[in-house]
């Protein structure tokens, strides 16, 4: 895949032909310092943006042949999201944040039940009518853990779900991170720029300057 | 339902938890739009009804025949053909010159002589309530409360009218379909038709209506009656109309009164749907992240939508509620601005198809205006959520933006269309208020793009800074401009037109212009007259001389054919020209032409014009008014037939002239040149200036007592009534419009509740950064200045414009503006901005940065 930006009419490339494949239910790092194009890695593969050359293929659909709102219907089918700075939407509360993906699909019922087991596995059980202004920044993580596994994705992006928190709230966010992930058995895809964090992963991917330098599966 | 559709619904529930609480202002600049909407027609709906329940009662009879001179024999023949028998009452009503011999001065009164049960239908309410029965007996009167006050007279005290004497029984409180304000020009009397010979006041020249009102037996049907005779009776010159003439007719100019006075409420509720757009622009900006979450989450975009359309949908359906509500309640403050007007009192009694058709409008405003900003959530891109500041390379042309903003213009074209009843009106109406708005837009936009060019780098800091926040990002300069400038806009118009009205009816404008009218004097008193005019210091002007005639035929054909007719076919009212052939012309001679008078085609003539004719049947030139040539059908060299008091005198249209009505003296529809009618029965009218006031008061009856016949106007008496109702019909209008300013208002408040975090986070900065609070409320009065200042010129500016043409092209008058009225106004609006945009900022000051910090 190339994706160029077209910034105050200059063409920017911040990526440069980058491919590779992921097996299912892995648990793979995209490690890179700023800049080096892991955030717009991400949105391709996640189906956020078309990248300007090259296809993303996942379960075997081209995304790059789906329109935005088809796009959207695969995510609410198989991903899920973990954002640096949480993303709860701040007029629900934490249990109607995590009941949103489900509700989306038109599973109200589901979705209340399995918010509530959710926000109980992350220990926020009895927080569930709080919103997220009243959440400190390691609860509002916790919440966004739980929303997006709440409908059973099968691959979860994570990007820099750390970035916001003290050492010691991030390392039990990735406790609970990488728990979910064997419980549920869904495929991770870790962005970050630490390089301890992606030790964790089963796989690791560097980029820099929009090029993948190193790939640890390939080594 | 759809999975998308009940997420949907359960988010836009859950969201506005939130939301709604921001954005109660903007409802209810929803609310004042449908509030003055549903009182106007709810509070016409009813009077219509009422209009209809007592059409009858407002007619007092079955059917009633008019004319403006006594029933001809046939005339005479055919309604006693169509009483068969059945009761008639007759009436006679004119004008004359009353006073009472032990009280001071004179007036002008309206006379209504009746004989018979008149009104067969409704009562006259009087005091004591047993004198409308014995009215005429023994010479008794009765009369408006006014004139006991004007005249300082009591009742029981002696009425004079023309020669007769008469003692007053009592006053008139109400009688049936009169409307009040009829009475500023000239207080009612009511006397009895048996005692109208003995006032001599009804000889040559005297103006007065004849009509005859019939009481039907039940079984009749009174419709049939009046297609059978209307034609004969048309053709001696007699109108005849039915109870559902009448019913019809007043529901139709009230109609009118409440879908005009709903037009200028329709714009509150318009600028109400501004501030709805500018709550759901700043709603999209606040929203984006939380819509790019929900992309990334696999919403779809039109679910995305969904969600805040329904939320603006929920806003206008709650201001839509209260407004309805507050409408109905609105409803009862109405009378007491438009009660003179109304010939039935109005019941408040609400409307409920205008209070829903309020409520739908309302709803349907609110959504249309909110779905133009909202139509962007569709696009977000969930890559905002990535990057905040992503802006999406392929969002272009929105064809959904388009649609959407074709349909506010088709709404806005529709609703102004509804309101008037009337396609044309409707889209005028529609297109006025487009340009108003592009106009108001332009100058926020070039004055935006003036400051950002011409920045005034050299200004102190806090005026900089202010004049800087008017251009700054999500800044709400153009919305506010807008709904403040359009009120303010509607104001000025009312003011200019008013003016401009008023203006020429000033007799004291001109320090030699006449206050004195002199009317029907006969040949033989001319010279006593003068005299009598010479002795309160007056001179008086030249007597014109005034011919009473009417049309014998037009073109060759006889005007009684015409008459009879167009009588026997339905024609619209506004159409034919029935008064025009029918009424009696008071015509002058003269070899000049006069003040107020151009000639706009035709002959001139000079004096000794008329040398008799060539020939005996050579037709006399004549030189008709503009207005009534074209209702009649004429133009120059066509022939019509006058009858002069009998005698027949063939004329030629001559001349065709233009009359400035609007000035204060004796204006005439026909012009004959001096001679062909030197011998005509004719009466005198004239004019005198009577400097002060006290002499106008003494000559009126000193002249009242000495000529009765003779009646004398105080021209500032008449303008006073004038203005008196052409105060109150803008005090209606103004009334209306001030929801449209209250809106703006509100509209501003709104934009500043809306953009308050980032002034809040603003102030705190600057206060971190050294700022003292004066310098804080410095920056944020240059800006609440800036923008006053701006819509109220604009709207200025707009105005006149507007103004210039109203008065020059509707009113056809002479344009000139009042400069301090205006300006005061405009002051107002910017006083207006300044202390509600202070007023909500208050606690800016107040806060220390500490505090803020903290709450964040």
């Amino acid at each position: 895949m190339t994706q160029t930006y077209t910034s105050g009419g200059r063409d920017l490339t911040v990526l440069r032909d980058v491919s590779f494949e992921l097996e299912p239910g892995g648990f793979l790092a995209i490690l890179g310092p700023s800049g080096s194009g892991k955030t717009t890695l991400l949105g391709l593969l996640a189906g956020l943006d078309r990248p300007r050359e090259g296809r993303v293929v996942l379960d075997g659909d081209d995304l790059s042949g789906l329109d935005e709102d088809a796009r959207a219907r695969m995510r609410s089918a198989k991903v899920g999201f973990v954002f640096q700075s949480f993303q709860l939407i701040p007029t629900l509360t934490a249990r109607e944040n995590v009941q949103v993906p489900l509700e989306l699909r038109g599973e109200p019922e589901a979705a209340r039940r399995r918010a509530d087991e959710l926000l109980a596995r992350v220990g926020l059980g009895d927080r569930g009518h709080h919103y997220p202004a009243q959440l400190s920044g390691g609860e509002q993580q916790r919440v966004a853990l739980a929303r997006a596994f709440s409908h059973r994705p099968r691959l979860l992006f994570a990007d820099e779900p750390t970035g916001n928190l003290d050492a010691a709230t991030g390392a039990h966010v990735i406790d609970l991170l990488a728990e979910l992930n064997r419980e549920s058995g869904t495929t991770l895809v870790l962005v970050t720029h630490d390089a301890d964090l992606a030790r964790r992963a089963k796989r690791v991917l560097r980029l820099a300057d929009g090029a993948l330098v190193s790939d640890s599966a390939a080594a | 339902m759809s999975a998308a559709a009940r997420f949907a619904i359960s988010m836009a529930w859950r969201e506005s938890r939130a939301s709604l609480g921001r954005l109660w202002l903007l409802t209810a600049s929803v609310s004042l739009g449908v509030a003055a909407l549903v009182a106007i027609n709810s509070f016409t709906d009813d009077l219509r009804l009422t209009v209809r329940d007592q059409a009858r009662n407002l007619l007092g009879a079955d059917l009633s025949l008019g004319s403006a001179a006594r029933f001809s024999e046939r005339a005479e023949a055919e309604l006693a053909k169509l009483a068969a028998g059945a009761p008639v009452s007759r009436v006679v009503r004119f004008a004359a010159m009353a006073y009472a011999p032990n009280g001071t001065g004179a007036r002008l009164v309206q006379v209504t002589a009746s004989e018979g049960g008149y009104p067969f239908y409704g009562t006259v309410v009087t005091a004591p309530p047993e004198a409308w029965a014995r009215r005429g007996q023994e010479h008794t009167i009765l009369v408006d409360e006014a004139l006991l006050l004007a005249l300082s007279a009591r009742v029981g005290d002696t009425l004079a009218l023309g020669d007769a004497r008469f003692r007053i029984d009592g006053v008139v409180v109400s009688a049936p379909g009169d409307v009040a304000v009829r009475s500023a020009f000239g207080p009612r009397v009511f006397m009895s038709t048996r005692d109208l010979d003995e006032t001599h006041l009804l000889g040559l020249g005297a103006r007065a209506r004849y009509e005859a009102f019939v009481k039907l037996p039940p079984q009749a049907d009174a419709q049939r009656l009046s297609e059978k005779h209307k034609a004969v009776l048309a053709a001696e010159r007699v109108n005849l109309r039915t109870v559902s003439d009448q019913g019809r007719d007043l529901d139709r100019n009230l109609g009118r009164l409440g879908r005009y006075l709903g037009l200028v409420a329709l714009i509150a509720l318009l600028l109400g749907g501004l501030g709805v757009a500018s709550a759901a622009h700043v709603l999209v900006k606040r929203k984006l992240e939380t819509a790019a979450v929900l992309r990334c989450l696999g919403a779809s975009g039109r679910t995305v939508l969904v969600v805040y359309a329904l939320q603006a949908a929920a806003l206008g359906a709650v201001g839509s509620v209260v407004g309805a509500a507050a409408g109905l309640g609105l409803q009862a403050a109405l009378p007491a601005l438009l009660g003179d007007f109304l010939p039935v009192a109005a019941r408040s009694q609400p409307s409920w198809a205008a209070a829903a058709a309020g409520l739908g409008v309302g709803i349907w405003t609110a959504a249309a205006f909110a779905l133009l900003p909202l139509s962007a959530m569709r696009r977000v891109s969930p890559l905002v959520v990535l990057r905040r500041d992503y802006e999406d390379p392929a969002a272009g042309r929105d064809l959904l933006r388009w649609a959407v903003a074709i349909a506010l213009g088709l709404t806005v074209l529709a609703l102004a269309m509804l309101q008037a009843r009337n396609p044309m009106v409707g889209a005028v109406f529609a297109a006025a208020v487009g340009i108003v708005l592009a106009g108001l837009t332009a100058a926020a936009r070039v004055l935006m793009r003036a400051l950002r060019r011409y920045f005034p780098r050299g200004w102190p800091y806090a005026l900089r800074q202010g004049v800087a926040n008017l251009f700054r990002p999500a800044n709400q300069t153009t919305a506010v401009v807008l709904a403040l400038g359009f009120g303010a806009f509607l104001l000025n118009v009312v003011l200019l037109v008013q003016h401009n009205l008023l203006r020429d009816l000033r007799p004291g404008g001109g320090a030699d212009k006449p206050n004195v009218v002199v009317f029907d004097v006969q040949p033989d008193q001319r010279g006593p007259v003068a005299q009598r005019l010479q002795s309160v210091g007056a001179t008086p002007g030249d007597a014109a001389p005034i011919v009473p005639m009417r049309i014998q035929s037009l073109k060759g054909r006889a005007v009684t054919a015409q008459l009879a007719e167009d009588a026997g076919r339905p024609v619209e009212p506004g159409e034919g020209n029935a008064w025009a052939l029918r009424r009696e012309y008071r015509s002058t001679y003269r070899d000049t032409v006069g003040e107020g008078e151009t000639i706009v085609a035709g002959e001139r003539w000079a004096a000794g014009y008329w040398k008799g004719g060539a020939r005996p049947d050579e037709p006399v030139p004549v030189s008709v008014e503009k207005g009534l040539a074209d209702e009649l059908e004429v133009g120059l060299g066509d022939e019509i037939v006058w009858d002069v008091q009998g005698v027949p005198l063939r004329s030629r249209v001559a001349a065709l002239r233009d009359v400035d009505w609007a000035r204060f003296e004796p204006n005439f529809f026909v012009v004959f040149p001096e001679g062909p009618l030197d011998g005509a029965p004719q009466t005198y009218v004239t004019m005198a200036r009577v400097a002060d006031a006290p002499a106008r008061v003494r000559l009126q009856r000193e002249m009242a007592e000495a000529f009765p016949n003779v009646a004398v106007i105080d021209v500032t008496q008449v303008q006073e009534a004038v203005e008196g109702i052409v105060d109150r019909v803008s005090r209606a209008i103004r009334f209306i419009s001030l929801f449209s300013l209250a809106t703006g208002a509100l509209v501003l408040l709104g934009a500043l509740a809306t953009s308050r975090y980032q002034r809040v986070r603003e102030a705190v900065l600057l206060k971190t950064l050294g700022a003292t609070r004066r310098q804080v409320l410095q920056i944020a009065s240059v800006e609440y200045l800036g923008l006053g200042l701006l819509g109220a010129t604009t709207a200025l500016a707009l105005a006149v414009a507007a103004g210039w043409a109203l008065v020059r092209f509707v009113f056809e008058a002479r344009f000139t503006a009042p400069v301090i009225p205006l300006l005061a106004l405009s002051l107002s609006v910017v006083a207006l901005t300044v202390g509600v945009g202070l007023l909500s900022s208050l606690d800016l000051f107040r806060r220390t940065p500490l505090a803020v910090l903290r709450a964040e």
